[in-house]
């Protein structure tokens, strides 16, 4: 498949590195990613993956902008207040990059449609803002050895891990089961800085580009933590954990649940 | 005697478990998960795991929100 003259001059920075070259361009346009959540972490992810030029974004979202959104929801505008997510979000992409094609699922993940969903996918970038969704996605990217970018943030913290099924340790390796109800508190309750999405988001687009064309050592096996507050990055070394319950090596989760019931109700009753 | 912890050492009294080391930071177990020299501990296990001289120790806090 041979560039457009436009598509030359959009993608010449990339095309002009090694590592990307004309081939790896291409091998952008033919991907497929799943961005779970529009949100604070999904906006910046979508974004860089939409001006890269992966060719297909899926984005998964069930709630509509809300003004206390665009304070770090960057795919979102004043205007769009009260419209529902993924339209946005289509909307901002589209506007960035026409070469791009978006797949809008405004729904929420559930047991019943999550693998359904993820199977469209060469990889899974999660940007929900609850434990029970979180855990599912886990769960349904281990069993289908779907890579999955995960990260979350928090106040001034934020985290990002790259899940490799098969090469790393997934998700419950590290925190095995979702903590107990209202042990934590979500951004609504506890607030978050807006810039941290954007942080932590790009890492995660960066991870999810390099696991595309295949280059560079990704965040498989190591924990990048950030203290925005101290400006300090922590990589924290992990390794499969023969326990873990869904991918050790005596699996107790082999079939997907809804965590609903051990998780705090309000995360997953709220708007943000 | 030392151990690694978050990166930083730091001295900790010897028959430290892993609930004492959290105790002392007033950090509720509930909230983080914790990983020694690379390896998950699980929650049930850490009044019963014993600091060694030289862990590298680090606290993860759970971190939900994608907001």
């Amino acid at each position: 498949m041979a560039f457009s003259p436009e598509q030359l001059e959009r993608y010449s920075r990339h095309i002009l590195l090694r590592e990307v070259g004309g081939k790896g361009q291409q091998k952008l346009l033919q991907s497929r990613v799943l961005v779970v959540g529009a949100g604070g972490l999904g906006s910046p992810v979508s974004y860089y993956l939409a001006a890269a030029g992966v060719g297909t974004i899926g984005i998964v979202d069930n709630d509509r902008v809300d003004l206390s959104n665009l304070q770090r929801q960057i795919l979102h505008s004043t205007p769009e207040v009260g419209q529902p997510k993924v339209e946005s979000a289509a909307r901002t992409l589209t506007a960035l990059n026409p070469d791009v094609k978006i797949n809008t699922y405004a729904t929420r993940l559930s047991p019943d449609n999550v693998q359904e969903i993820i199977a469209g996918y060469d990889l899974v970038v999660d940007g929900v803002d609850n434990f029970p969704t979180r855990f599912l996605l886990n769960d349904a990217c281990v069993m289908a050895k779907k890579p999955l970018v995960e990260a979350g943030i928090l106040r001034w913290d934020g985290m990002v891990m790259t899940i490799q099924p098969g090469v790393g340790p997934c998700y419950r390796c590290v925190f095995p089961a979702p903590p107990p109800a209202g042990a934590i508190p979500s951004c609504q309750e506890a607030g978050v800085i807006g810039a941290i999405a954007g942080v932590i988001g790009v890492l995660q687009a960066t991870e999810a580009i390099k696991l595309l064309l295949g280059v560079g050592q990704t965040l498989t096996g190591r924990i990048l933590t950030f203290d925005a507050l101290a400006t300090r990055f922590r990589e924290v070394a992990v390794k499969p954990n023969p326990n873990c319950p869904v991918c050790g090596e005596n699996p107790l989760i082999t079939e997907l649940q809804e965590y609903e019931l051990a998780c705090d109700i309000r995360g997953n009753l709220r708007k943000d | 005697m030392e151990i690694l912890l978050n990166g930083d050492r730091e001295q900790v009294a010897a028959g430290t478990s892993l609930l004492g080391l959290l105790e002392g930071l007033e950090l509720n177990p509930e909230v983080v998960t914790v990983s020694v020299n690379g390896r998950s501990v699980a929650g049930q296990d850490l009044a019963s795991t014993y600091l060694q001289e030289g862990d590298r120790v680090d606290v993860l806090l759970f971190m939900g929100g994608g907001f």
